[in-house]
């Protein structure tokens, strides 16, 4: 092997430590992966570092290697602690620091339990941040036994109310994956009958808790980066001022927006599905006109029209 | 290069030597016992061998600094190097280990190799949170108490940020308006860029151009429910929400059940801001209706009135 520069040296040894260190364990393989070498060359490199050697003032030679591993089966594990980030008097780069703020407040946010060593970490984070941040994921109720079905294998038997769905409906699903993003929280699961799986939003659980059928979630579920629900997009066209614009309820998309003069604007907005065009309609105030699609006026008159039934 | 000639070796062969010895250590320490510095015998002060390996010891130390964050600090009244005590210690690091690997943040500059929490496995993730990308820029700006400038809403703003935070799912910045002379919440994705290719947040000002004010409170200022500052004169509502409908009600709006029945449920809540309550309330559709008190009836009455009659 080529000899590496002391900087790319430090680079692999420092990202397949903390490899190590985070995933607890890590295959050779995949930490050379990681780094950019074959195994053959990363385990040269790390074989070293494992077994630093030095003598002690009488000169008794000393092996500081209890606290990586590599084993015989090509893994690579901290067996305590990796004492080299142990000795890391430097706080981290304003970034990393940032990016560690935002996870642990967001943890501590939904945590169940006290988390001192969080808190001590969070305290020493705020200050070198030095930006007050204010950080929640809300835990929804069901969310306890939606996690549990998932890391017990188990199915779920929930009451949801789907969007825009007058009232709730039993269903039984097989777990795939538990997930926050966009601000919810998601249960990926299998309906017992049918055989793609859904996102259920966990905060549409009306009741919850724990079915009868055992089920291994599959182990490569992923995250999903976005839901395509191009199909149910309907735009309309206002014309309204920008602060009517921008106090249009949420969500929304604003996909063009072009000036009228005298402080309004015509603006094309976008909403996901019946419910939610429906809604936008009805909460627009009286003088925003709904210039197109004229189905849009009148959807706006009768929806009104129907609510008012009930005031009268 | 590999073995004990390799620099990265005899560097972190130094770390481990300072971290097993427990106390500060000598310059001659270091050349008897570490191999890599190890020299035959004794060393005399101001000799080339000295300064050799004293050079020698000093750039390592720079290494461990630079590429680990460990700090062999060198006293020069007794002449002998200590390790500083660590940022984290590792029950914090493991905590925050803990929170990356749950927690997974989108939206900053990806990690060096090596940061903290930066080989969490991604399979293990439940949160993805994305902070947005002025984010960091605005931190810094907190950090430093420098003042900026950004176009939001088509009006230059001089603000001068105290916080960041999120309410639902957009970040806010929260900060002085200066020509308001009043606290304001502006969203990030709001802030627009006013020539292309620039940055969106101008320095209005140099570091340590204001203080925070002490009774600044964070929590409050990311609050942003309107029942919650609102100006109405405040009134107790009492709404009929359909039984399934109940949960989303009480999350969307707050309020306490009063009456429950088979085909209904009564809740009332504290209302602060008429026009926000009435929108919400509308968000439900059929299956919620105000019944009282009377002037957030004729509140929601009269504007599905004006629109159920246009023509």
């Amino acid at each position: 092997m080529p000899a590496l520069s002391k900087q790319r040296h430090f680079e692999v040894l420092r990202t397949a430590l903390a490899l190590a260190e985070e995933r607890t364990v890590v295959e050779l393989e995949d930490a050379a992966r990681a780094v950019g070498l074959d195994p053959t060359a990363l385990r040269d490199l790390l074989a070293p570092v494992l077994y630093l050697e030095f003598r002690t003032g009488s000169h008794d030679l000393v092996s500081e290697s209890g606290e990586f591993l590599l084993t015989e089966d090509g893994r690579l594990m901290v067996t305590e602690r990796h004492w080299l980030r142990d000795l890391a008097a430097a706080p981290p780069d304003p970034d990393t620091a940032l990016r560690l703020l935002v996870s642990g407040l967001a943890m501590q946010s939904f945590a169940t339990e006290p988390t001192p060593d969080l808190d001590r970490a969070l305290r020493k984070l705020r200050e070198l941040v030095a930006a007050q941040l204010r950080i929640t994921v809300e835990a929804p109720p069901q969310l306890p036994v939606a996690q549990q079905a998932w890391r017990d294998g188990r199915s779920l038997r929930f009451r949801y109310l789907a969007d825009g769905a007058a009232a709730a409906t039993e269903r039984e699903a097989v777990p795939y994956r538990v997930y926050c993003k966009w601000g919810h929280w998601y249960y990926q699961g299998r309906q017992l009958d049918e055989t793609e799986p859904k996102q259920f939003r966990v905060d549409r659980m009306l009741q919850a808790e724990l079915g009868d059928v055992a089920f291994d979630p599959p182990p490569d579920t992923e995250i999903p980066d976005w839901f395509d629900l191009s199909a149910h997009e309907q735009t309309v066209t206002l014309r309204l001022t920008r602060e009517q614009l921008a106090a249009l309820p949420r969500p929304h998309r604003v996909e063009r927006e072009s000036p009228l003069g005298a402080g309004r604007v015509e603006a094309d907005v976008t909403v996901i599905g019946d419910r939610r065009l429906e809604y936008l309609l009805v909460c627009l105030d009286p003088d925003v006109e709904v210039a197109a699609p004229a189905t849009a006026r009148e959807l706006q008159h009768t929806h009104a029209a129907g609510l008012l039934d009930a005031y009268d | 290069m590999t073995g004990r000639d390799a620099p990265a070796e005899r560097i972190l062969r130094l770390a481990a030597y300072a971290q097993w010895k427990r106390e500060s250590v000598t310059l001659d320490d270091i050349a008897r016992d570490v191999p890599g510095y190890t020299h035959g015998g004794d060393l005399v002060p101001g000799t080339p061998e000295w300064e050799r390996v004293r050079k020698l010891v000093a750039r390592d130390i720079r290494d461990l600094h630079d590429h680990w964050g460990i700090d062999l600090a060198y006293d020069e009244g007794d002449h002998r190097y200590a390790l500083r005590a660590p940022f984290f210690t590792a029950d914090e690091r493991a905590a925050l280990i803990a929170a990356a690997t749950t927690v997974a943040v989108e939206g900053i500059d990806t990690p060096g190799a090596g940061a903290l929490g930066s080989a969490v496995d991604d399979d293990a993730t439940q949160v993805v949170l994305r902070v947005h990308g002025l984010a960091g820029t605005l931190r810094t700006a907190i950090g430093t108490r420098t003042p900026v400038r950004f176009l939001h809403d088509d009006r230059t703003r001089h603000v001068e940020p105290y916080a960041l935070g999120t309410w639902r799912t957009h970040w806010y910045l929260a900060g002085r308006d200066v020509d308001e002379g009043a606290l304001r919440r502006f969203r990030l994705d709001r802030i627009e860029t006013a020539e292309p290719g620039a940055s969106p947040i101008a320095d209005d000002g140099p570091p340590g151009a204001y203080e925070i004010p002490t009774g600044f409170d964070a929590a409050a200022a990311f609050d942003l429910d309107p029942n919650v500052w609102g100006d109405d004169p405040v009134v107790r509502a009492r709404a009929r929400v359909d039984p399934d409908h109940v949960d989303a009600f009480r999350r969307e709006l707050g309020g306490e059940v009063a009456e429950r029945a088979p085909d209904a449920v009564t809740i009332e809540l504290d209302v602060r801001h008429y026009q926000s309550f009435r929108n919400r309330l509308l968000a439900f559709g059929p299956h919620a209706v105000v019944l009282a008190p009377p002037v957030l009836v004729d509140v929601v009455r009269a504007h599905l009135a004006a629109l159920a009659g246009g023509s």
